[in-house]
């Protein structure tokens, strides 16, 4: 099941505090996991954050399909899906991340459920 | 540098310990200018006295080799297409045909310019043969007086106000970034590197918020064969922002590198 891709994800990265997968067209939220409860609200506006920050480039480097925010104590990574730039994925995780191994592994997450959904 | 000064010199090199990236010995890094790189790269000549293929590389990727002896530079052996090397590859170098040293030179200087990072060379044995060559320190004394910028140069932190954030970050980052552009919390903006992504870097300076906690964002392309450069802007405490472009690779790095310069 392709859905399970998206709790592979964040089990096997610890550091991995949440991630959902969204549909920017039509605003929806399809899959969350996520270690904390995550209201309706915090997941609309992190895939709401993942697709203003995703497009930030659209004009100058449009092949833009990784977006990082980092801070103090987080790391966000957003990745769309090059044929389907509707289709993203939106993570949070601890600063300690491996964002390379994340990187990755969340690319290939965002494939499989997008290919699943689309 | 009188003949004992010299002397001096050599034997403090000597003892200084050589800094190796994997079996390359770490010669130059890109900022000290095409000049500082090009003459790092005769003076590897200029200490080389048993026949050795020297290949010279940077960050960039270009490769250049070098037969040397007895502190002279016998040939250009090879370098990267990139380089144009047809003139003067495989070619021995004579002390008398000074249109062939300019060649030869002219090429030195296009590896130096566009050298990015650090610059290492690797040595083999070379073969024993009748080239003589011809001085590396009188090539040195040939290069232009200005080689020209490097084209892909770490650019100084802002002085002055603030910029210790930044100056941490730039540091930590090597020779990753191929431009940046910073705006001191005087507002002062300083830029370097490769001047056709300024644009798009002004642009980014432009889009920064005035938060005042630090922030990194980064954008690049991770699926295929990235078309261009990967895009990022870094927001310290004090005010100062810098935007940058790098390699799309290198975002892990350089996350790294901020979350370094905003946790000392």
């Amino acid at each position: 099941m392709s859905a399970d891709a998206l709790k592979v994800l964040t089990e096997s990265h610890a550091a991995c505090r949440a991630a959902l997968f969204a549909d920017l067209a039509t605003s929806m939220v399809l899959l969350v996991e996520s270690r904390a409860t995550m209201h309706r609200e915090a997941q609309q506006e992190l895939a709401l954050r993942g697709g203003e920050l995703l497009s930030v480039m659209d004009r100058s480097a449009p092949d833009t399909d990784l977006a990082v925010s980092v801070t103090v104590d987080e790391v966000a990574v957003f990745l769309r899906v090059p044929d389907a730039p509707t289709d993203v994925l939106c993570c949070l995780c601890a600063p300690e991340v491996d964002l390379g191994a994340f990187a990755a592994d969340a690319r290939a997450c965002l494939n499989a459920l997008a290919g699943a959904a689309g | 540098m009188n003949d004992s000064e010299e002397f001096d010199a050599r034997v403090a090199k000597l003892h200084q310990p050589d800094r190796m990236v994997g079996d390359a010995r770490v010669l130059a890094r890109a900022e000290e200018g095409a000049g500082g790189v090009a003459r790092a790269v005769l003076t590897a000549v200029d200490e080389t006295i048993l026949p050795a293929e020297l290949t010279f590389a940077s960050e960039a990727g270009e490769t250049l080799t070098l037969s040397a002896a007895a502190r002279r530079l016998r040939a250009v052996t090879a370098a990267s297409d990139d380089l144009s090397p047809e003139e003067v590859a495989g070619r021995e170098l004579e002390p008398e045909e000074e249109d062939g040293l300019h060649a030869a030179l002219d090429l030195l200087v296009r590896f130096a310019r566009g050298a990015s990072g650090t610059v290492v060379v690797s040595e083999r044995r070379g073969e024993e043969n009748a080239m003589r060559g011809v001085s590396a320190l009188r090539l040195i004394g040939m290069l232009p007086p200005d080689a020209g910028p490097v084209t892909a140069a770490v650019p100084p932190a802002p002085a002055g106000d603030g910029g210790g954030g930044a100056r941490d970050f730039l540091a930590a980052s090597e020779g990753r970034l191929r431009a940046s552009m910073t705006r001191s919390p005087s507002g002062e903006v300083t830029s370097g590197g490769a001047e056709e992504l300024a644009a798009t870097l002004a642009q980014l300076l432009d889009g920064a918020g005035s938060d005042d906690e630090p922030a990194l964002q980064l954008w690049a392309q991770q699926s295929g064969t990235p078309a261009g450069p990967a895009f990022g802007r870094a927001l310290w405490a004090d005010g100062t922002v810098l935007a940058m472009a790098f390699d799309a690779a290198d975002v892990a790095p350089l996350v790294a590198a901020f979350q370094g310069s905003i946790n000392d």
